[in-house]
């Protein structure tokens, strides 16, 4: 040491060093507490009588049941939301079915024909009944009561269709007349052409269509 | 190549016109590797208590970087020095010694006691000065002087920064500064002399009056029982026929306001110089002992 301890330094070396000093002091007794901790820990784990960290834990045998039971009752509960979809699913599918096998083209084919000049249908709404059969509700309009009462008359003439049945009719404010009526449509042979939804082949020619044309051929 | 325990610690000693480097090597003991100087210009370099302190900082510059240069040659200076002490004109610098009494005082209480002891003898303002302070223990003290010291260094913040930007361009962090008389009142000069062994009693400290011209100008410092008690620095060049006119009037106020004696006088500077004071000593049978200025900044070193 100086024999005269001043300095007008700004970072003095003696404040420089004790900073150093204390520095080296806290690494080195954090130092000596590692090892200190890490020679506890040594012996610690290496004394005799000290039960293992891994040691088994033992688990109540009720406790098991209990927990085995929850789980069977969640699982339980999962089946039945699992098959209560599944059904929806099923039923939606049905239903796509049903749509797909209403005969649409023989029933405008047939309701063409059967309907009268003066009278226009407003909707058509076929359905399936847990039986199969094919159920149409209707719903057609015209200028006077009249052509109505001979849509209902040609429908149950018509043998594609029985059971037609009125369940409404009202007059319009503009003095018209709608009614709302159902019948049940019989199929007739051909689902399969209704049913495919490709181009459906030309009928054959008539005799008196051939005959034309050999006539024309003769010409 | 500095090994543990073998520290490199390097001076520089800032005179009115010489610079000097010394390189030591050591951790506590101080050995001297290397020393050197440069003279420098007529004004380069001027001693006083304000900013700034050089005329010409390129030229000091330049100096340092040759003087660093040849330590380098001579393998030194490798790595980077454990201390860098300045030594700088004692014209920057205050220096003031007062009795205390009672309990030492802490840190904040000394520093505010040493910028009062100042206050009248630094022109700065004192937020802006540097102070530095020291309690000095005379166990050996007559019953009559007080037992402790505190010893008050000052100088203007602003003067210092720019003595410590000098070695900024190498990386380097001044550890120590001191005027050049503290420098050379911590060299050993070993046992008391002859004289003072007959004059003093048996426990009293060697009264001795350092004068030191090694900065190109002339500081006095009169130190008894191991504490400076009298600080003084002359701006201008003063050779030996002056020193000889100076010694009656410095050994009367020795006398006369601290009731003391000189036991002997400790010279620093050059040869020349250190010859002409020591005839003007012999003259006033004044005991002569001489400090060369690398054991001055040696002196720097220690600690």
């Amino acid at each position: 040491m100086s024999r005269f301890p001043v300095n007008l330094a700004a970072q003095p070396i003696e404040k420089v060093r004790a900073a150093r000093r204390a520095v080296a002091y806290a690494a080195a007794a954090t130092l000596l507490v590692s090892l200190a901790h890490l020679a506890f820990l040594g012996w610690a784990t290496g004394a005799r009588g000290v039960p293992q960290a891994t040691s088994q834990a033992s688990i109540d045998t009720s406790t098991l049941a209990q927990w085995q039971a929850e789980v069977d009752r969640l699982a339980a509960v999962a089946d039945v939301e699992r098959a209560r979809a599944a059904g929806e699913a099923v039923a939606s599918g049905n239903q796509l079915i049903a749509w797909r096998t209403i005969p649409w083209r023989s029933i405008f084919a047939d309701l063409e024909q059967v309907l009268p000049q003066r009278a226009r249908l407003e909707v058509v709404a076929p359905g399936i009944d847990g039986d199969g059969a094919v159920r149409i509700q209707m719903t057609a309009a015209a200028t006077d009561p009249g052509p109505l009462q001979d849509l209902l008359l040609e429908l149950e003439l018509h043998p594609a269709f029985e059971q037609a049945w009125p369940d409404r009719e009202e007059t319009l404010p503009d003095g018209s007349s709608r009614m709302t009526l159902r019948a049940l449509y019989v199929r007739r042979g051909e689902p399969e052409a209704d049913a495919d939804t490709g181009p459906t082949e030309a009928p054959p020619p008539t005799t008196r269509q051939a005959s034309s044309g050999i006539d024309q051929d003769e010409q | 190549m500095a090994y543990w325990g073998s520290k490199e610690r390097v001076a520089i000693g800032l005179g009115k016109d010489r610079l000097r480097l010394l390189v030591a090597r050591g951790n506590g003991s101080v050995r001297v590797a290397h020393s050197d100087s440069r003279a420098l210009p007529h004004g380069a370099l001027r001693s006083g208590l304000r900013a700034p302190v050089s005329a010409d900082r390129q030229v000091i510059a330049a100096a340092l970087n040759e003087l660093l240069d040849d330590a380098r040659a001579a393998g030194l200076l490798r790595r980077r020095p454990d201390l860098v002490a300045l030594v700088i004109t004692d014209g920057s610098v205050k220096v003031a010694a007062a009795p205390i009494e009672g309990k030492i005082p802490g840190a904040a209480e000394g520093s505010r006691m040493a910028r009062w002891v100042l206050r009248e003898l630094l022109p700065a303002e004192a937020d802006t000065a540097r102070v530095d302070w020291a309690i000095m223990a005379t166990p050996g003290a007559a019953a009559a002087e007080p037992d402790r010291w505190m010893l008050s260094v000052g100088g203007d913040a602003e003067l210092l920064r720019e003595y410590e930007a000098l070695v900024d361009p190498f990386g380097w962090t001044v550890g120590r500064i001191v005027p050049w008389t503290l420098a050379a009142a911590s060299v050993d000069y070993g046992d008391t002399t002859q004289a003072e062994s007959d004059s003093a009693d048996a426990d009293e400290s060697p009264r001795r009056l350092i004068l030191c011209e090694a900065d190109g100008t002339l500081a006095c410092l009169f130190e008894a029982g191991g504490v400076p008690r009298f600080h003084r620095a002359w701006r201008a060049r003063v050779d030996g026929d002056c020193v000889a006119e100076e010694l009656p009037s410095l050994r009367r106020y020795v006398n006369d306001h601290l009731e003391m004696t000189i036991g002997h006088v400790c010279l620093c500077g050059t040869v020349d110089w250190s010859t002409a004071v020591a005839a003007a000593c012999d003259a006033v049978d004044l005991e002569v002992r001489r400090v060369k200025p690398e054991e001055a900044l040696a002196g720097a070193l220690r600690g």
